[in-house]
């Protein structure tokens, strides 16, 4: 079983690479992904929706 | 490592009594004919770690709870399917998951998607299937749920900021309709541009003498320039107010009146109407696949509830009319629906166009303290608050006669009676003050003014809404695509790995041989969930295998491919297992097949295998392999010798069918002792039948009864092999007469049975016993054979048993380890060519000779 969730770090970890290094998304909000991840919210798209509406607001646009 | 040690079945498939495999953790081999069950140990693996049989589920009419049962189970039992494992722990039907020591709760916890078994009947499946549905087969095989929800979630998030962008997209433009309105610019753009509303305001506060405006953020400055101008006029705030009241006033009658409730309300009372005489619940899709069910396969049988019906096709014709024709009257009353719902969102925007106008002008009116208006504009306000509230409810919730009701309450015609009252008054106290001519231009625009600067901040706001909306969209959107660039590129990994070991398995099970090479499975990316098969094909590259695969080739391919998937499933799972390939081998040509046996039993041999097969030279063969690969110690070789509906498979060893005869001699009834021993007869006829290679009648399905293979099997051995008939033929001449005893008293109750004395049954039954003992090795448990050499020399495996043709020296068979020694070690992997084996076949006739 350990192999498996392994997979699914690999996809969030490549995804949370890809994310970086694109220009439009605030780097704030990769943090907070990764934070949800350890929430296990990532699947919650209500949680992913709060995080969206933060993307121009106070910190996420210094980024 | 956990392995099956025992399973038992009863009642399940083609298993009619309680059955036990006693396995002890070994591998499984199991030969059947067709229809003798093999399959049915399968099934009943898979109902039972997986909670169905696969090739039960998605038929139309067919499932594994209604087919499952064997047809003989008794009403209100149901099947028992069971298994023991080597912690000491069983699981059965019954359920027993929570007690279970955890390496096999892990272990059935793998078993629970069946990618561990693979039925003949889809091997090739997988290569013909469409990408999307390859995928989809695949899915199972892949960790992927976490990140498969996480998309999900994102594309649920991602419509949402879209709709989002949308809704205040929408407000933006009309945010700027209405400042370019008021300031009466025909063509403008989205966000009205500051310099085209300055140009327009410039040209009229030039025509009264003031400045141009070059930009709005000196509207101040210029409201500041008008309101020195009404100074001489006294209190120009109530004057401008009186003329924006005014103004305001006629926005609203003319909006009022336009408000038209008829349409709504016809379509709401004609669709109840509808629902009345219809119904209320209709579900279109459920009739429209019924439908398409009933004509596609009228099997006699309700699709939905498996109810029977009569079969007749003058029923189903009837049937197929009333369902068309309800449908027909439901697609009226869902056009309906959506023209009421049309009409309702029509009426909803109008009443609400009057509430926006109110509450401007409610506030004018508190500032002119028009106390009749403001009495007259909060019931209208209360009233539109009513209709709002009801007409916006779901549209099935809105009840005619609550909707006439409050349009009741709405009197379109008092109150343009009292807004014209009003109007009146606010005219009349207008026309009290001073030039009013000379004031009216400066105190519109001045009213102007003040609407611009209020617009121009409301479109500003609308502007960073949707600004700040479209980014959210933009960003949900970039996350969302690199979600799945991430799982696809992992995806793809992992494809790439299990293509390795997929070219590999390939090479090995076809030795290497051209065709078909680098072997892979591709994500395909432009579309979501779908996989394509690549291979080069000499020099043909990247084409699909389909394109110039041979069918045994394509065979070959499915085969591995599962095998492939099957081993990087067990990278995740380490402790699960378990392979079983019901009946595949023998799909693919006898070369490959054996190559692919070979290279299951070395490469998955740390995994606990279930072959079946239905050949029974085949079957023989696999046993040789074994041998060959040193695993014969970690196999159970059975043989299913029949199957009948009553009994189910017949799975007991010969000895144990002697022993039990033995028995029955000594205090058996005589029926018993005759059906006993023409069963055992039975059982070593079809054994001899192979090893002999008798000349049969071709009887379907394969399932000979005695007096069928007796007569060949009697005349092969007392004219082909003399050693034999020499020592038996006493046995033989005795069965030759008597075997029909089994069929007069042992099988069916006939007149004949009453004639035949116990006595002759008793030496029926001791003659058989002694047969047995004649071809049947108790060392190597094999039955006699034809030697390689001597030419008609019978002879077990291990050459216990010899019947050496006379005038000639018994010759012992060779062992396996003389036999690699003399093939120059090419018998080892049974690679032999042509030159070697005729080399090694003059050696065996030079060993008889010396």
């Amino acid at each position: 079983m350990g192999q498996a969730v392994s997979i699914s770090k690999q996809i969030f970890r490549r995804w949370c690479e890809k994310l970086r290094k694109d220009r439009t998304v605030p780097q704030t909000l990769v943090e907070e992904l990764e934070l949800l991840r350890e929430q296990q919210k990532l699947s919650d798209a209500e949680a992913l929706g709060q995080l969206l509406n933060q993307v121009g607001r106070g910190d996420y646009d210094q980024d | 490592m956990i392995k099956i040690e025992r399973i038992e079945v009863k009642g399940f498939r083609g298993v009619t009594q309680a059955l036990t495999l006693s396995l002890d953790g070994k591998s499984l081999l199991l030969f059947g004919e067709n229809g003798t069950g093999k399959s049915s140990f399968v099934d009943a693996l898979e109902r039972l770690f997986t909670g169905k049989v696969s090739t039960l589920e998605g038929r139309m009419g067919v499932s594994t709870e209604h087919h499952g049962p064997n047809i003989r189970i008794r009403a209100g039992d149901s099947p028992k399917i069971s298994v023991r494992f080597s912690e000491d722990s069983e699981f059965s039907l019954a359920g027993n998951g929570e007690l279970l020591p955890p390496p096999v709760k892990d272990y059935l916890a793998a078993a629970q998607e069946p990618l561990y078994i693979l039925r003949r009947r889809q091997i090739l499946d997988f290569i013909e299937s469409k990408p999307q549905e390859r995928y989809e087969q695949l899915r199972p095989f892949l960790p992927l749920t976490e990140a498969e929800e996480t998309e999900t979630a994102l594309r649920e998030a991602s419509q949402k900021a879209d709709s989002e962008r949308t809704k205040t997209e929408k407000s933006l433009n009309a945010a700027s309709q209405e400042l370019a309105q008021a300031v009466g610019i025909g063509e403008y753009q989205v966000p009205a541009g500051e310099q085209q509303v300055c140009t327009a305001l410039s040209v009229r506060l030039q025509a009264i003498g003031i400045g141009a405006l070059r930009s709005l953020s000196n509207l101040g400055d210029a409201i500041a320039a008008l309101d020195t101008r009404l100074a001489r006029f006294g209190d120009t705030q109530r004057l401008v107010t009186l003329y924006s009241t005014r103004s305001r006033l006629a926005d609203l009658q003319s909006t009022v009146s336009a408000v038209n409730f008829t349409s709504f309300r016809t379509a709401l009372h004609g669709l109840r109407a509808q629902e009345a005489t219809v119904a209320k619940t209709f579900f279109e899709d459920v009739l429209q696949r019924g439908l398409e069910w009933i004509q596609a396969d009228w099997q006699g049988v309700c699709p939905l509830c498996e109810t029977p019906w009569d079969k007749k096709p003058r029923d189903r014709d009837v049937l197929v009319a009333r369902i068309q024709a309800r449908l027909d009257e439901m697609r009226e009353v869902v056009k309906s629906r959506e023209d009421t719902h049309h009409l309702r969102k029509e009426l909803l925007e109008s009443l609400r166009r009057v509430q926006d106008l109110s509450r401007p002008l409610r506030a004018e009116l508190e500032t002119l303290e028009e106390v009749d208006g403001l009495k007259l504009l909060d019931a209208v306000l209360d009233s539109l608050e009513n209709l709002i509230t009801l007409i916006g409810q779901r549209l099935d919730q809105v009840r005619s006669e609550d909707l006439d009701a409050a349009i009741a309450s709405w009197d379109t015609a008092s109150y343009a009676t009292r807004f014209q009252e009003l109007m009146t008054r606010i005219e009349n106290v207008a026309a009290r003050l001073p030039s009013p001519s000379e004031l009216e231009p400066l105190v519109e625009l001045r009213s102007l003014l003040s609407r611009v600067n209020e617009l121009w901040q409301r479109q500003a706001a609308a502007l960073t809404q949707h600004n700040l909306a479209r980014r959210r969209a933009q960003v949900a959107s970039t996350m969302l695509r690199l979600a799945e660039d991430a799982r696809k590129e992992e995806v793809q990994g992992i494809f790439d790995q299990i293509s390795k070991d997929l070219d590999d398995l390939y090479d090995k099970a076809t030795g290497g041989e051209r065709g078909l090479t680098r072997l892979r499975l591709e994500v395909r990316p432009e579309v979501r969930g779908s996989v394509i098969y690549q291979t080069d094909f000499y020099d043909r590259k990247d084409v699909v295998p389909n394109a110039y695969g041979s069918d045994a080739q394509l065979d070959m391919l499915g085969l591995c491919t599962f095998l492939a998937l099957r081993r990087w499933y067990r990278n995740q799972h380490p402790a699960f297992n378990l392979l079983i390939l019901d009946d595949v081998l023998t799909s693919v040509d006898a070369q490959h097949a054996v190559r692919t046996a070979e290279l299951i039993l070395k490469e998955f041999g740390d995994y606990q295998i279930f072959l079946t097969t239905h050949d029974r030279i085949w079957y023989e063969y696999l046993r040789d392999i074994q041998a060959r690969c040193r695993v014969r110690g970690q196999f159970l070789n059975k043989v299913i010798h029949k199957w009948t509906l009553e009994d189910g498979p017949d799975l007991r060893e010969p000895e144990e069918e002697r022993e039990h005869l033995d028995r029955l001699l000594v205090d058996g009834a005589a029926p018993q002792i005759a059906a006993e021993a023409g069963r055992l007869l039975e059982h070593v006829l079809q054994e001899m039948r192979y090893s002999l290679r008798l000349s049969v009648q071709a009887k379907r399905g394969e399932l000979y009864e005695i007096g069928e293979i007796w007569p060949a099997f009697y005349s092969a051995l007392r004219e082909g092999y003399s050693g034999f008939y020499e020592k038996c033929g006493e046995t033989l001449d005795a069965l030759d007469i008597r075997w029909p005893v089994r069929n007069w008293v042992g099988t069916h109750f006939n007149v004949w049975s009453s004639r035949v004395s116990r006595k002759e049954i008793l030496e029926f039954g001791r003659t058989i016993s002694k047969l047995f003992d004649r071809v049947f090795c108790k060392d190597c448990r094999r039955f006699i054979e034809p030697s390689m050499a001597p030419a008609r020399q019978l002879s077990c495996r291990c050459g216990h048993l010899i019947y050496a043709v006379p005038g000639k020296k018994p010759l012992k068979p060779l062992r396996r380890e003389e036999i690699v020694e003399m093939t120059r070690g090419a018998f080892r992997d049974a690679r032999l060519n042509t030159e070697l084996y005729f080399e090694w076949k003059h050696a065996e006739i030079g060993r008889e000779n010396n």
